[in-house]
């Protein structure tokens, strides 16, 4: 039997990950990146709380790096 | 030196990270323009796209005080989301709040900015609004906590330069106690010497200095622009006059004879 599985979106693109992970596991998978920033459905979702943020289906990911600005 | 926010700098001019032909290009312009607050923003990682390691790396090497944007944001909730990210990934509480009202030219709304200086000041930020020069909006952000505003010159990327300098100059006597720095819609560093000269504490720009044919020469064309602008201003302008004045003496004019 395959485990559970959800649909997440992130930086616009459908991903599926496993069903129940916090965000500190699934991070690595989304990202290579080494300084970044976190929002999900709109809201800030800083490091202190990674482990204990439950990603649930159709959750929406942005996840930003830095970048030049004006 | 002068004092912005809780920061004491040298320079008065504040600088942009993007649109140089390299990050090497990037650094050496900051350095010749001798600014210690340069611009950044965040973005979704893409593979390909602008800045990326590279330029975060130069950056970094730059050891200047970041001041992020809230840049594409098109409503408060965007632009306090934006800060919120910004404040964790850049280590800093300072935030180039823009909620951008109009697309075709980039014109601040001022419902959504006022809106969100209120929330990110009550959440500690330094914020630093690029506004309008609109004095009535000017003094309902300065009534939502901002210390600092940043009115445009003219519309982003638009090289015009001061486009109403009355309104600009209403805002530098109606607001002394006010940080002012003109940010964007800058061309040539006599657009930064005329906002210096009208007691502006400091100009922002980006697109000037990095689509010049040489970046890092115009950087110190500008570095000493706004050096020219500020001492004028602490040395105060002669008058303006209708009619002309000689500054030669008359008296003693040779062939000169009484009829």
């Amino acid at each position: 039997m395959s485990e559970p599985e959800i649909q997440v979106i992130c930086n616009g693109e459908r991903k599926t990950l496993p069903c129940g992970r916090s965000l500190a596991e699934v991070l690595p998978v989304l990202t290579s990146a080494c300084d970044f920033a976190v929002a999900v459905n709109e809201e800030f979702v800083p490091k202190s709380a990674y482990r204990a943020y439950r990603l649930t289906d159709g959750d929406r990911i942005e996840l930003v790096v830095p970048m030049e600005g004006g | 030196m002068w004092q912005l926010a809780d920061c004491t700098l040298d320079s008065r001019l504040l600088i942009g990270s993007s649109l140089y032909p390299s990050p090497r290009i990037m650094q050496e312009a900051i350095r010749a323009a001798g600014s210690s607050v340069v611009t950044v923003s965040l973005r979704r990682q893409q593979a390909g796209a602008r800045g990326g390691e590279d330029f975060w790396a130069a950056l970094r090497a730059l050891n200047v005080r970041l001041l992020p944007n809230t840049a594409g944001c098109h409503s408060a909730r965007e632009a306090i989301t934006t800060a919120q990210m910004a404040r964790e990934l850049f280590g800093t509480h300072w935030i180039k709040l823009e909620v951008i009202g109009d697309d075709y030219n980039l014109q601040p709304d001022p419902f959504g900015l006022v809106e969100a200086a209120r929330e990110l000041i009550a959440q500690g930020f330094e914020v630093f609004p690029y506004c309008t020069e609109d004095l009535v909006v000017c003094e309902k952000l300065i009534a939502a906590g901002c210390r600092i505003l940043m009115p445009w010159g003219a519309p982003i990327g638009t090289a015009r330069g001061l486009l109403n300098p009355y309104g600009l100059r209403t805002l530098r006597e109606r607001l002394p106690g006010i940080s002012l720095i003109v940010d964007a819609g800058l061309g040539v560093p006599s657009h930064a010497a005329q906002a210096l000269e009208l007691g502006y504490d400091a100009v922002l720009l980006n697109t000037a200095i990095a689509q010049a044919t040489d970046p890092v020469v115009m950087a110190a064309a500008f570095r000493h622009a706004v050096l020219a602008g500020r001492l004028a201003f602490e040395a105060g302008r002669m008058p303006e006059r209708d009619l002309a004045q000689p500054s030669t003496p008359v008296v003693g004019t040779p062939f000169w004879q009484q009829q």
